[in-house]
């Protein structure tokens, strides 16, 4: 069973991938900031990682660019919201494969996960 | 509002609620921080944070209204962290009025002025960036010109274009994926837009333009890979020579200011264009020249009031001092025009190898073309005049010039044949040579379809040599023919190129080597607006000689002049040179005999000289080139007219032409006489 860890600081985001991955059959793991996405990460090794921009103590962005630099294989779909573009283009600039934006779409998000991780 | 909280849980709601009222306290505090003790970094970014999460949360369950409020808040609040807005009262004021509505809202009440508040936070960032609103430039002719940096001339190079679909989110982001996407298949030499603009968040708009030096060549594959990409709606690739490419993008910088789209397919483009660019430098030197004559027109008109006054001897040399100095002026005013008018040929020149390309593919020749002297400069408005005649005189030597491979080993030359354009400056005039190592122009050809079209009859085509012949191939009558055949006579429409090539003052020659090439010469004036000239009289009327072709001027003395049957000829040192009296050809009302001697101007064309003869030489003119209307145009031997410094009108006489048409009338007669000088 394909895993998927979902790093929001909001909760009420978390609770809505939970809900719409586990329906599919996918197994969701999360973290609330990029400090614990980083540690879940390496505990978990999950095969897709949903990651929010706006976040306290370590944004998305630095988060990112950590992980690539530890764990370069790890997929990363960066989700955003709109007006986040340039934050999206560093983001891409800096491996990850994709983006979602918010508002939650869930038909977008499961493509995104096929497409990824099948 | 348990209807608006439709397919969530208690569960979801509760978490919703507290959620929002946290960002909501969290906004409260560091909108009333930020008013009391000014812009602080971290306060600004636990805002954006706050209005970040409530405009995540509230669009994932459907609240638009709320998600577009906390998405204006936090538009204003990024402005003021990027300074391009002040936290002023008002500023202030509609945040904190926006946090109150949102609180209102997260509790489930309606408030009817959400979208009131959207549009003043919009108004208010209107204002504000308004000032800071820099525009963007010409991007096609960005991405043209990375292109010229980029290529060399015998690359092949894939166009590749992409439309992203409709309505996508972040289209530059996609723009970027695409991008990157073609950087890991080949090197991108060009982009519109490129991936700077697109992390420097210009509008991307839905299209992605790129040229492609791909690593491998399997378009397919590329074509494969650019539609992984999300948002990906359409692929298109093409491959295109670098040498066009090259062509169309110095075309486009040298047009400038045309829009990106809409400049014409078909060539008819900027050889003849409206606009110019003027090296400032130039535009400096005659605002002084203007200033100059300005003031000696100053002094000119004082100089007429002191005169009036007294009429003394001083004033009459400071007269003609300040005429001096207004003469030099205004020739050095003229001559920057000139200058300006001035274009390389090169804007004319990098249309052909497309055409030359084609046409190789076209028929079963094999040959290179190349072009030489492409910086020499010309005036703009000989440019589109040569346009046609080059098209047809490159097309000619591809035509009839070069053989197929096979003939051309059999006659033991290289299988590649070679087609040059070539162009240089020679003292007064511009050179520009269509010559190939082709077969040649077959004489007897020509003599015999010359026959045939009733141009000659068979007893004069006996008498013809070689410039002869190829001067009839400049005439209408062989020329306007109903067939293109396969004989080696390159007579189709030469005519109209040798009329189009005169018009403008030039000149046309052939030199032929049979079996082995031919070059045709053109040789044009320098500029059309004005022209270096003789002026000369002819029964009392002047008429103006342009000095192009003009060898020499001498005084007729009676001993030199001999009569061949009904014509004139005249021995000059070893030549014999066939006499034409311009009184017969215009006739004046004026029945002036001057008595005393004539003179005789010595024309040089196509290598054969003749003399006019004249009652008088008044002098050599720089003059202005004013055309004549219909029904003018159409006077024989007259190709323009001019205004002499006394202010009367002199027709500027079509010399070369002229002569052309006398010595082709003549040409027996003038061969038997001559035959021994030449």
């Amino acid at each position: 069973m394909s895993k998927v860890l979902v790093v929001d600081d909001a909760r009420f985001m978390r609770l809505r991938y939970r809900k719409l991955l586990t329906s599919e059959g996918y197994d969701v793991v999360e973290a609330e900031n990029g400090k614990e996405a980083l540690r879940v990460y390496e505990e978990e090794q999950p095969d897709l990682v949903f990651l929010d921009i706006t976040m306290p103590v370590m944004d998305g962005l630095e988060t990112l660019r950590e992980l690539k630099q530890r764990h370069d294989e790890a997929r990363v779909v960066m989700s955003s919201a709109l007006g986040q573009e340039r934050i999206i283009i560093s983001a891409i600039k800096a491996g990850a494969e994709d983006f979602v934006v918010k508002p939650f779409e869930p038909n977008k998000i499961l493509e995104t996960v096929q497409k990824y991780v099948g | 509002m348990a209807d608006r909280m439709d397919g969530l849980t208690a569960e979801e709601i509760a978490v919703f609620a507290a959620e929002a009222e946290e960002q909501l306290n969290a906004a409260e505090d560091m909108l009333l921080q930020l008013e009391s003790d000014g812009v602080d970094r971290q306060a600004i970014e636990r805002l954006l944070r706050a209005m970040h999460t409530l405009k995540g949360n509230a669009a994932s369950i459907g609240w638009e209204d709320m998600a577009r409020l906390a998405h204006a808040a936090e538009d204003a609040v990024i402005a003021v962290r990027d300074a391009r807005l002040q936290t002023t009262a008002s500023v202030m004021d509609v945040l904190l009025r926006s946090v109150d509505a949102m609180r209102a809202m997260a509790e489930g009440e309606q408030v009817a002025d959400a979208a009131q508040l959207v549009d003043e936070i919009a108004r208010t960032l209107q204002t504000a960036d308004a000032a800071g609103e820099e525009q963007g430039g010409g991007s096609g002719e960005a991405v043209l010109h990375q292109l010229t940096e980029a290529v060399g001339a015998e690359d092949e190079i894939l166009q590749v274009e992409v439309d992203l679909t409709d309505d996508i989110d972040m289209p530059a982001v996609r723009a970027l994926q695409v991008l990157m996407c073609c950087e890991s298949l080949g090197e991108i030499l060009a982009s519109d837009p490129t991936q700077k603009e697109v992390e420097e968040g210009r509008d991307v708009g839905g299209k992605i333009l790129c040229y492609l030096r791909a690593n491998s060549s399997a378009e397919d594959e590329i074509k494969r890979e650019i539609r992984t990409n999300s948002g990906v709606a359409r692929v298109s690739i093409q491959v295109q020579s670098a040498q066009r490419l090259l062509a169309e993008s110095a075309e486009a910088l040298h047009t400038g200011q045309d829009d990106d789209g809409s400049s014409d397919k078909d060539g008819k483009d900027s050889a003849g264009s409206r606009h110019i660019r003027v090296d400032v430098t130039i535009l400096d030197r005659l605002m002084n020249l203007a200033g100059e004559m300005v003031i000696n027109r100053n002094r000119l008109s004082n100089l007429a009031d002191d005169l009036a006054r007294n009429s003394f001897a001083d004033q009459v040399e400071q007269l003609q001092q300040t005429v001096e100095q207004l003469s030099r002026v205004t020739g050095e005013v003229q001559q920057n025009i000139m200058q300006m008018r001035l274009v390389p040929l090169d804007r004319l020149f990098r249309r052909y190898p497309r055409m030359m390309r084609d046409l190789q593919q076209s028929q079963d020749k094999e040959f290179d073309f190349e072009i030489r002297g492409g910086q020499t400069e010309i005036d703009r408005s000989l440019l589109e005049v040569i346009s046609d005649p080059l098209t047809h005189l490159l097309r000619n030597a591809v035509d009839h010039g070069i053989e197929p491979p096979e003939e051309r080993l059999s006659r033991g030359k290289k299988r590649r044949g070679s087609v040059v354009l070539s162009a240089s400056r020679r003292n007064n005039h511009i050179c520009i040579e269509v010559s190939d190592d082709g077969r040649g122009i077959d004489t007897d050809a020509v003599v015999r379809r010359a026959v045939q079209k009733d141009v000659i009859d068979a007893e004069q085509a006996k008498q013809l040599n070689e410039q002869d012949i190829i001067g009839l191939m400049f005439s209408s009558g062989f020329s306007t023919t109903d067939e293109v055949t396969e004989i080696s006579g390159r007579g189709v429409g030469l005519d109209v190129v040798r009329r189009e090539v005169e018009s403008v003052g030039g000149d046309i020659s052939v030199d032929n080597d049979r079996g082995q090439g031919a070059c045709f010469r053109l040789s044009l004036p320098l500029t059309v607006t004005s022209v270096k000239s003789l002026l000369v009289e002819i029964r009392g009327q002047t008429y103006v000689l342009p000095l192009g072709s003009v060898r020499e001027t001498l005084v007729r003395e009676p001993g030199q002049v001999q009569k061949a049957g009904e014509s004139r000829v005249l021995q000059l040192r070893s030549e014999l040179i066939r006499l034409f009296e311009l009184a017969d050809i215009f006739p004046s009302v004026r029945e002036v005999d001057r008595g005393g001697p004539n003179y005789v101007v010595i024309l040089e064309v196509d290598q054969r000289k003749i003399g006019f003869v004249v009652d008088d030489l008044i002098g050599e003119e720089e003059c202005v080139i004013k055309p004549l209307l219909s029904p003018l145009d159409d006077i024989r031997g007259v190709s323009s007219a001019t205004i002499l410094p006394d202010g009367d009108v002199a027709l500027i006489l079509d010399a070369s032409g002229l002569a052309k048409e006398l010595l082709q009338d003549d040409g027996r007669v003038a061969d038997e006489q001559s035959a021994g000088g030449r």
